[in-house]
């Protein structure tokens, strides 16, 4: 008899979640212009793209933080998966970016394709492939959990967002959830994490 | 009493979540067409009995469950309280003496009040469940699980602190439940309004406490119902007369065996008695044991080295072996025979 797996929530912070992780490509899309569009109206939409999902995702967090709402990651193998890194830049935003924007039907056809890769992102689980938890020193690790005869216990993978290099099988981690199956251990919120009882 | 092994100043992580009941078995008790009119079989044993999901809560349900928590521990206590009403000047002396009083080991044979501190190790099989759900990681998140109301027939609470000690809580969903058949209405403006949305009611306490090494039980009763204890013990007769038999040689189980299986009753003393000559015993004295059964109206037959119950008397067997049978033979007129449905070592 197996579990049914329940349907990943925070569907709407999952998908701004995604659109942050397309800051790079509207910044440059800025920086380049755009001959159809007024400047400033461009320039007004890419600001737009960048500032408004990152500020869901910095809510987000903060609301993980404030609401102490972690969870508990019990290493059982781990994936290292720097290499998203390498696939998120080379096969979404330099194409993304070469795009010929010059007529609007290349402009349309490239916001039709950026919509297909957000949806694939979001149904993929793929959020958490930012760039700027790469330049902040975050690595993303794919953890396992223990093979276990538990039939209660979780069978499904979790991303964890930390600044540790190494995570070693056995580890026992507690960390604030930025999804259900996202998770991130950083030192942002340690100055506000504090016991219940307090 | 050993305290929690769990510090409360200390906590690091906390979670909330319910417990349903599994798909087929709400449809079957729902009336709904088994397939192929056959009836299903409940997995127990080292099987789950509910699905469990966890459930985000604020911080403000979180502090609710927590005093839930602290005033569970304290109930407990209270429940050996015999110096009358407990109120708020004697409850720290009632609390206090609770704890010098250590509580009594669960057993599915005995018949508890509704409110008793009693503890069963959590290694123990009738805690086998509540052992799964203590220790799971990675229970699933389930925004929609209360919605699910009709299904759910556990909540339940588990939290580390620093020192990765955990601490499950666990309660029947009874008001939890009922809560949402209730008619309720709400003042809104300057008019009362029935509420229409699901209003869930968190209790008092709840029903018990686990730790890594043992569960403390408030409510014998509920922990039996939350866990289906009753029919994981059904299934675990042959296990326990295999585990009775090694003990007791010289004693043929088959009848006994034969009529566990068939009556729950019977199946928890069985359950008993394996958890009482667990490890290593000395043989019983079959001559005793018979002239004890005589004495106390329970018709056994000494067969070439082996005592087997007569047909009809297999439960009074079972009886004298978990020490439930006695005879008062002091005075005059016959001995006077009695059934202990609670017991206490003195």
């Amino acid at each position: 008899m197996h579990q049914q797996l329940p349907a990943e929530g925070m569907k709407t912070a999952r998908l701004f979640m995604v659109m942050s992780s397309f800051s790079p490509l509207f910044i440059l899309w800025a920086i380049r212009g755009n001959g159809l569009i007024p400047e400033h109206c461009f320039i007004g939409f890419c600001a737009f793209m960048v500032i408004l999902p990152n500020l869901v995702l910095w809510l987000r967090y903060c609301a993980a933080c404030k609401e102490k709402d972690t969870g508990v990651i019990n290493v059982g193998r781990v994936e290292d998966h720097r290499d998203h890194l390498l696939v998120y830049l080379f096969a979404m935003l330099l194409p993304f970016y070469t795009a010929d924007l010059t007529s609007l039907r290349e402009l349309l056809a490239a916001l039709a394709a950026l919509g297909f890769v957000v949806y694939l992102f979001w149904h993929l689980n793929l959020h958490y492939m930012n760039i700027i938890f790469a330049i902040k020193g975050y690595r993303v690790f794919t953890i396992y959990p223990p093979v276990t005869d538990n039939p209660i216990a979780g069978k499904q993978s979790q991303v964890l967002i930390t600044r540790r290099v190494v995570i070693l099988p056995g580890e026992h981690i507690i960390a604030y959830s930025l999804s259900d199956n996202v998770y991130f251990e950083g030192d942002i919120c340690h100055h506000s994490h504090s016991t219940l009882t307090e | 009493m050993p305290p929690l092994t769990f510090d409360f100043d200390r906590i690091r992580h906390f979670e909330f979540g319910v417990g349903l009941k599994l798909d087929e078995e709400h449809e079957d008790k729902n009336g709904k067409k088994k397939p192929n009119g056959k009836k299903r079989k409940v997995n127990y044993g080292e099987k789950k009995t509910l699905d469990f999901y966890r459930v985000k809560v604020d911080e403000e349900v979180k502090a609710e469950l927590l005093n839930m928590v602290m005033t569970t521990w304290d109930n407990m206590q209270l429940s050996k309280w015999t110096g009358g009403k407990v109120t708020k000047t004697n409850r720290k002396t009632a609390v206090e003496a609770g704890e010098m009083e250590p509580p009594r080991r669960y057993q599915p044979s005995e018949k508890y009040s509704s409110s008793e501190h009693v503890y069963i190790p959590l290694d123990a099989i009738q805690a086998v469940h509540l052992k799964q759900l203590h220790e799971a990681d990675g229970i699933p998140i389930d925004k929609g699980a209360l919605k699910k109301h009709a299904r759910i027939s556990v909540y339940f609470v588990r939290m580390e602190d620093q020192d990765t000690n955990r601490l499950t809580a666990v309660r029947r969903a009874t008001r939890f439940k009922g809560i949402l058949k209730a008619r309720l209405i709400q003042l809104i403006s300057e008019s009362m309004e029935i509420v229409c949305e699901p209003v869930f009611q968190l209790d008092q306490d709840f029903d018990l406490l686990a730790d890594a090494s043992r569960a403390h039980i408030l409510r014998p009763q509920a922990f039996a119902l939350a866990f289906k204890l009753q029919e994981f013990i059904m299934r675990a007769v042959p296990k326990n007369i295999k585990i009775i038999e090694k003990a007791m040689p010289p004693i043929d189980f088959e009848p006994i065996r034969a009529y566990a299986v068939e009556h729950p009753r019977a199946a928890g003393f069985v359950s008993s008695i394996a958890a009482q000559v667990a490890g290593p015993q000395p043989p019983p004295d079959l001559t005793a044991l018979k002239a004890f059964c005589e004495v106390n109206g329970v018709k056994v037959n000494l067969v070439e080295e082996s005592i087997i119950p007569e047909k009809g008397h297999e439960l009074g067997f079972l009886e004298v072996l978990d020490d439930r049978r006695y005879a008062v033979t002091w005075p005059p007129g016959g001995a006077r025979r009695y059934r202990a449905t609670g017991r206490e070592r003195v």
